[in-house]
């Protein structure tokens, strides 16, 4: 096959892999090459995802639809301001046209007096709770323990978890006043969090069905009882 | 079928370009597409797979043969993966997805995927187009408009000569 995806008479309306098309006309295709684009541009982040809207115009709008956002300051550079707008943008558009997210990485710089990111990402994971997303990452890249911000309790608020990553926050009671009962949670994952052995024995008392638990570098905590995780 | 009588059973399996290959029951049903077929009651005879051709379908087979000789260990199955893939190229990557999308073997689909958006990393807009065979269909200024919309995702990106 010389060329994967070529544009003309395509089933379907989309036309991906030009290669594709006698196995286009052969099977019922609808659908199928969109399911293998969307596969890939799964592993894409989303900077890279977004700028396959500029290949041609069947590609235009393929990335606005996939499950899985993955949004990193660094890729921004200086212009925090940007980054927080075209987070914020793509979010809205997902809850505007009810599409699904399933999972949603963030990677973000907060401190402490940084009030307007704070309450976006407030903003940010109350929407992804009411969307159903099933994998969280929240990454602060903010390196010193005396600038780490509290992580909204909204995340414990996201009965639809199944898998949450937390890193470079602070997890006090604050964080858990209205835990829910994470009955889907199968992963766990903290790394340089504070949190002192009671909120997390809170925690791990509501995420019952817990089959992986990483914890690295949280120094307050000093006891880690999992006892009640029987999948562990 | 193998589990019951003891002995291996082999199938064959026969690409668009006729093409014929003897492969272990065990590692063919990895693909849910011949497993449908094998329970269908195919296995006797020849399965054709009117949507691989036999190159591509030679490779599949070898990794079939290679992750099924591999116990439950997912590391080493992720390794194998990763090695069975290090060295192919961005076509024979494009066949694989196909294939590994029509064989239903998802975690064949999986692995090929992340490889391509990882080969797709920073490469240009132009790049992508050669490879993929992706025919521009933007005006120019259309273009324009689509890039300075997005234009946050055109740092550090490779530039076209070209384009």
């Amino acid at each position: 096959m010389a060329a994967l995806f070529t544009c003309d008479e395509v089933v379907g309306g989309i036309c991906i892999f030009p290669g594709l098309r006698s196995y286009a006309l052969t099977i019922e295709m609808e659908g199928k090459l969109e399911e293998i684009l969307q596969r890939i541009l799964y592993f894409l982040s989303q900077k890279e995802a977004v700028r396959t809207s500029v290949l041609s115009k069947s590609w235009r709008n393929i990335w606005c639809t996939r499950p899985n956002l993955d949004f990193s300051d660094d890729t921004f550079k200086d212009n925090k301001q940007q980054f927080l707008s075209v987070v914020d943008t793509t979010l809205q558009r997902y809850c505007d046209q009810r599409l699904r997210i399933d999972e949603f990485s963030l990677r973000i710089l907060l401190r402490v007096l940084d009030h307007e990111s704070v309450s976006l990402l407030e903003k940010w994971i109350r929407a992804l709770a009411g969307m159903g997303v099933k994998k969280l990452r929240l990454s602060n890249s903010w390196e010193r323990v005396s600038g780490f911000v509290d992580l909204p309790s909204v995340v414990f608020e996201a009965e639809s978890l199944q898998d949450l990553r937390v890193e470079r926050f602070i997890l006090g009671r604050k964080a858990i006043d209205r835990i829910a009962l994470f009955k889907h949670l199968t992963s766990l994952c903290l790394k340089r969090v504070c949190i002192e052995d009671d909120i997390f024995e809170t925690i791990i008392s509501n995420c019952t069905s817990i089959e992986t638990l990483e914890v690295n570098e949280c120094e307050r905590l000093t006891n880690i009882k999992t006892n009640r995780l029987h999948n562990l | 079928m193998a589990a019951e009588t003891g002995t291996p059973t082999t199938l064959t399996l026969k690409s668009n370009d006729d093409e014929l290959f003897s492969v272990a029951e065990s590692a063919a049903i990895l693909s849910v597409t011949i497993r449908n077929m094998v329970e269908d009651g195919c296995a006797g005879g020849v399965i054709p797979l009117d949507n691989v051709d036999g190159k591509t379908l030679a490779s599949v087979i070898t990794y079939m043969n290679g992750i099924s000789a591999i116990p439950a260990d997912e590391e080493k199955k992720k390794s194998y993966r990763d090695k069975f893939l290090s060295d192919k190229d961005f076509e024979t990557l494009a066949d694989m997805v196909l294939a590994a999308n029509y064989l239903n073997m998802s975690c064949l689909m999986d692995a090929v995927s992340a490889k391509i958006a990882q080969v797709m990393e920073k490469k240009s807009v132009g790049w992508v187009r050669r490879k993929f065979g992706i025919e521009n269909d933007y005006t120019p200024e259309e273009e324009a408009a689509v890039k300075e919309e997005h234009k946050w995702t055109f740092e550090g990106v490779e530039t076209d000569d070209d384009n």
